[in-house]
């Protein structure tokens, strides 16, 4: 999720807008007060907003459905963010919403007022560069920032990445004008901290979710990016014996990670025995007993992969994965 | 935690006159704490957002996360305070809670 705080429904306070992985937006309305309980957010048609993909809190299910899409046609891509612009310069705010599967950003606009939106229900693909906006990297989230200090309002998002690919933070600069913008091809503000041989965190490599903001007052537009850090500390130096046991302890290691994949097998294949039809709560009330009846096979195969684990960890300290923020001062 | 200096993290092209305000250096990721932890460390996600939480005139930071829960550090005189829940109107935290 990304976060907009934004007084979306003109009410003179800021309200809190942001997109889960429900594939909806929700807001949490502010007041003078604070913030209330988070609620989803309905199109004029009185259907929640969302992309394709979502969560269906009826149905206790993912579902897709093309309602929204551009041609009518479902696809698996799930809106993770939102952020209320008024793209059409009408006076009130559109909506955004970027799609984790792709990394697609979608416009929603809104032809009633901010008092009284009515959102269309149907997504308009955002181009930058002239083609629909992808990121095979997937997006986080994007924010709205005048980068340029043009007057006009730029994007600036992060991509997730991978273990193998950092992701990076990218800006679409506004080349129209207020009220019909035009964004050109993405350019790479930042690459992640690339992970192989880096003995330390020293910058975020994965899911980074950019926040835009004069930080330190000094004038220009510094970067805050949360996301995981990766990296694998520096090892000591091992005798003969303890070489030897390092190879053993990656044997067996394999041996239990393979006994741990047959029962989660088994267990993933009783799941998928259960009937069509279920409703919500008879589905999850048999996968229930399914996982109960493999809770203890699971726990004692996980627990010796644990193990073996903790001993080669001795030996030869493991890659690294945490979250962190770091702050990428503007020079 | 010790950090690696690191050369600067990235660099635009300067794109000629009128783009100038397109280039982007940026001084080495420093890590973010609030009364000494690392903020977000115990995040799935950790998703930044400045914000005058306490209209006290300073900018604060507001962290999401891929589960929803909100939290918050309050930046002080002497720098960012310990990260704590963001708090509803009912005083519990804000929870975008997803299925």
């Amino acid at each position: 999720m990304g976060s907009q705080f934004v007084d979306l429904n003109g009410d003179g306070h800021s309200d809190y807008v942001t997109s889960i992985f429900d594939g909806s937006p929700h807001v949490s309305w502010g007041s003078e007060a604070g913030f209330g309980e988070p609620e989803l957010l309905y199109d004029a048609s009185k259907e929640r907003i969302l992309v394709s993909y979502y969560w269906d809190y009826d149905e206790e299910s993912h579902l897709t459905t093309g309602r929204a899409m551009p041609d009518g046609e479902a696809a698996n891509i799930r809106g993770i963010s939102a952020l209320a612009f008024d793209w059409d310069g009408d006076g009130d705010f559109d909506l955004l919403q970027g799609t984790y599967e792709e990394g697609r950003l979608f416009l929603q606009l809104n032809e009633g007022t901010d008092a009284a939106p009515r959102f269309t229900g149907k997504n308009q693909a955002v181009l930058a560069g002239g083609v629909p906006l992808e990121n095979k990297a997937k997006m986080t989230a994007p924010r709205l920032v005048d980068w340029d200090g043009d007057g006009d309002q730029d994007l600036v998002y992060g991509t997730f990445g991978d273990a193998q690919t950092p992701g990076r933070i990218l800006l679409l600069v506004n080349t129209g004008k207020v009220g019909a913008p035009v964004f050109a091809a993405p350019r790479v503000l930042l690459e992640g901290v690339a992970p192989e041989g880096v003995p330390e965190a020293t910058g975020p490599s994965e899911g980074l979710y950019p926040e835009v903001v004069d930080w330190d007052g000094d004038g220009d537009l510094d970067l805050i990016v949360g996301g995981y850090s990766r990296w694998t500390p520096p090892g000591r130096e091992l005798n003969d014996e303890e070489q030897a046991k390092v190879l053993a302890l990656r044997e067996e290691l394999e041996v239990q990670q393979a006994a741990y994949q047959v029962v989660l097998e088994e267990y993933n294949a009783e799941l998928e025995t259960l009937p069509e039809g279920l409703t919500g709560e008879q589905r999850r009330a048999a996968s229930a007993a399914v996982y109960g009846r493999f809770k203890s096979r699971l726990s004692d195969a996980n627990g010796e992969v644990a193990a073996v684990r903790k001993q080669l960890e001795e030996l030869v300290p493991a890659a690294k994965r945490k979250p962190f923020v770091w702050l990428y001062e503007r020079l | 935690m010790t950090l690696l200096p690191l050369l600067l993290a990235s660099a635009l092209a300067p794109a000629g006159d009128g783009a100038s305000s397109l280039e982007a250096r940026f001084a080495p990721p420093a890590l973010m704490t609030g009364a000494d932890k690392p903020l977000g460390g115990t995040k799935m996600y950790p998703s930044p957002a400045a914000h005058d939480v306490d209209r006290d005139g300073k900018l604060d930071l507001v962290l999401g996360d891929l589960p929803g829960r909100i939290t918050w550090s309050r930046r002080g005189t002497e720098g960012m305070e310990r990260e704590q829940p963001f708090e509803k109107t009912d005083g519990t935290q804000l929870n975008f809670s997803n299925w």
